[in-house]
């Protein structure tokens, strides 16, 4: 299937980025990139025009100075609407790079962290799907394996994420009472390699981002609600989620 | 701290890493606290000896810096960041009627490795180095600067970069000029030869109608001189494919696997299949130039003590009795190799101050590490290569001796040295050039 129009937020997002390279190499037909940095987001552009095999390409850069502001991302998904529903839109942005105890050490980062992680993509998919839901599009957000249970080393950046991942349960449910077609996934990857990640290189292993790409663009296919990246990750954090405290509270991980 | 070793895997080496987000990042400062050590650009890690290493210094990863800026199909151009793979920009370009005129026998490095090395390709008579074709590039400095270099502005840096193994500052994107091609398949031949004189006759006649040629040589066979010489050129064939997945060699093992009982059957075997390939058949690009590439990790064959690779450059006509030299005393050392790719450098000059390649014969062997008694053939094989007036390729070099270093590049060395950042160092370049 060809995807008329994709709109990625927070698109300089090393994932997000390599999932937009597979759609443009697939013949997907439109972008719209929602970015904080535009010379950034107009260099994602530029990467995605050089692949894309769809004649008439055509791609669009909107700047979201913040993307916490309820206004500028009702004011940003309207615009992007204005000028056609998409098909399918993938919410990206996010970071992990604070150590746990630096966010905890000062309520402003605290805060910052959680609006960022959690509140700010559900601002924009609440607001995509307030106008895709008599559509039979997509709306995909990138969760974490962090979000499943609250572990002491990242656990501010997996509150974040589990918000999201319980917001997404309740769009999915309103969606099946009411009868829409409207497809909201979750995306958890596990440790993936990009500029988040690269200080790690060496002292944990990092999934290849092409492929977790891959899987993704894959898992979105199918319409599939939960996609974990790469599978194993399925696995162990059933096992996490499962485990005992008296075991749990024992282990450093 | 990470361990980083490069493609021989002769030694490992603890690393400060740093991978820009972006090509608009700054560079991390050299005089940091903790100071970070001296800068070196690191692209895919896949030159062998210590070219892409700095122990205890900072790398600089072009892992992120991997978009195709633009594709200009009229003029013929494409403008990329850094860090993009040959593999994957061929792969783009061949379905738009292109290719990069020039890729080396890997298409598993950077474009930024490729301009530090100034790599050259089977057809380097025909199209000379990489750098012969790059237009344009930006370099960023270890005091702040961006230099916007070109054969007009910036020439200096321009000419030290190319060739320049990373010294002059940190390229972030480039803008490199194209061939047309139509399809991906390439028309070759294969002619076993029984002796250099043989091989010296068919390098001769196909200059003129191959643009791909290159040798496979024996080097343990007891006659001595045998081979297989490859040419081809670009079949007129729309078609467009790729080589499926490649094969992993999944572990290092204890011992290396390449000995003197492995190479002989490796060697009758290779010359055996291959002989059998006279008449023109057809192939992929990626086949006929990368066929190692096609078993990811295959260094790892070598085991836990590494290898190295011995790739020289003899000049004129007399370079081929340096090659028979060399043949000679590898013959007798009973170090064999089991690669052993003997080129034809045409006269095309690359803009490259330290470039590598010079108009003669180059021959390339690989060899496991034996200590001292591989050392002691490289002391011989150096002795022949500096009575030729040759040079090795810094790309694949971990071990030459200074004097040989400066005997090969000795003119351009001071040249050079006026473009080098002092904010960057090389475990080469310490062992080289002494900075």
């Amino acid at each position: 299937m060809k995807y008329r129009k994709i709109v990625i937020v927070g698109a300089t997002s090393f994932i997000a980025h390599n999932c937009a390279r597979l759609w443009a190499e697939q013949g997907a037909e439109s972008f719209t990139l929602v970015g904080r940095d535009v010379e950034r987001t107009t260099s994602v552009g530029q990467d995605l025009r050089s692949r894309s095999s769809a004649e008439g390409f055509k791609v669009s850069c909107r700047q979201v100075g913040d993307f916490c502001s309820p206004g500028e991302v009702e004011d940003a998904v309207r615009e992007i609407c204005g000028d056609g529903i998409p098909d399918l839109v993938l919410i990206a942005q996010g970071s992990s790079a604070e150590a746990n105890s630096e966010l905890t050490a000062s309520s402003g980062k605290l805060s910052a962290s959680l609006a960022l992680n959690g509140i700010s993509p559900l601002l924009f998919a609440q607001a995509f799907a307030n106008r895709m839901q008599d559509g039979d599009g997509q709306i995909v957000i990138v969760g974490s394996v962090a979000g499943d249970r609250g572990r002491a080393s990242n656990y501010v950046y997996g509150a974040g994420k589990s918000m999201v991942d319980t917001f997404v349960q309740g769009m999915r449910h309103y969606m099946a009472l009411n009868g829409r077609n409207l497809e909201v996934s979750l995306i958890k990857p596990g440790p993936t390699f990009s500029p988040m990640t690269a200080e790690l290189v060496g002292s944990m292993k990092l999934a290849d981002v092409r492929s977790v790409a891959e899987a993704i663009v894959a898992g979105v296919r199918r319409r599939k609600k939960v996609i974990y990246v790469p599978f194993k990750w399925r696995i162990i954090m059933l096992i996490i989620r499962l485990m005992p405290d008296f075991i749990f509270n024992r282990l450093k991980i | 701290m990470v361990e980083f070793s490069s493609w021989g895997q002769l030694y490992k080496a603890p690393h400060r890493l740093y991978a820009p987000a972006h090509r608009f990042s700054p560079l991390p400062s050299v005089t940091g606290d903790p100071p970070g050590g001296k800068l070196l650009p690191w692209g895919n890690g896949r030159s062998y000896g210590d070219a892409c290493l700095n122990s205890h210094g900072t790398l600089i990863w072009s892992a992120f810096l991997d978009s195709i800026l633009d594709i200009d199909p009229a003029a013929g151009t494409v403008r990329v960041e850094a860090g993009v793979l040959l593999r994957d920009l061929q792969r783009l370009l061949v379905t738009r009627g292109f290719m990069l005129p020039v890729t080396p026998g890997t298409q598993e490095i950077t474009v930024g490795g490729a301009i530090a090395s100034d790599v050259h390709c089977k057809n380097h008579h025909r199209f000379g180095t990489f750098g012969c074709h790059v237009l344009s590039f930006t370099l960023l400095r270890s005091d702040g600067q961006i230099l916007e270099c070109s054969p007009d502005s910036n020439s200096g840096y321009f000419r030290a970069t190319i060739g320049g193994m990373g010294l002059t500052g940190f390229v972030t994107e480039a803008t490199l000029k194209l061939r047309k091609v139509s399809g991906s398949l390439i028309r070759a031949e294969y002619h076993k030869f029984a002796s250099l004189d043989e091989f010296c006759v068919l390098a001769r006649d196909s200059g003129k109608d191959y643009e791909h040629t290159v040798a496979w040589t024996d080097c343990i066979s007891g006659s001595g001189g045998r081979g297989i010489f490859m040419r081809g050129n670009h079949e007129d064939d729309p078609k467009v494919r790729f080589a499926g997945r490649s094969l992993g060699f999944p572990f290092t093992p204890p011992v290396s696997l390449v000995n003197g009982l492995s190479l002989r059957m490796f060697n009758a075997v290779y010359y055996w299949l291959n002989s059998r390939k006279s008449k023109p058949f057809l192939i992929n690009y990626d086949k006929f130039f990368y066929p190692l590439d096609a078993v990811t990790n295959w260094n790892r064959i070598y085991g836990p003590k590494g290898f190295y690779q011995y790739q020289c450059v003899v000049p004129g006509k007399d370079g081929m009795e340096a090659v028979r030299e060399i043949q000679k005393l590898i013959s007798r050392s009973g170090e064999g190799s089991f690669l052993g790719v003997l080129k034809t450098f045409g006269d095309m000059k690359s803009p490259g101050i330290l470039s590598f390649p010079m108009p003669g014969f180059t021959y390339a062997l690989d060899f496991p590490n034996r200590g001292t008694k591989t050392a002691k053939l490289f002391a011989d094989l150096d002795a022949v290569v500096r009575n030729a007036g040759g040079r090795l390729y810094l790309a694949k070099d971990a071990r030459q001796p200074r004097e040989l270093f400066e005997a090969g590049y000795g003119s351009s060395l001071e040249e050079f040295a006026r473009y080098v950042d002092p904010g960057f160092s090389s475990d080469l370049s310490r062992r080289l050039m002494g900075f």
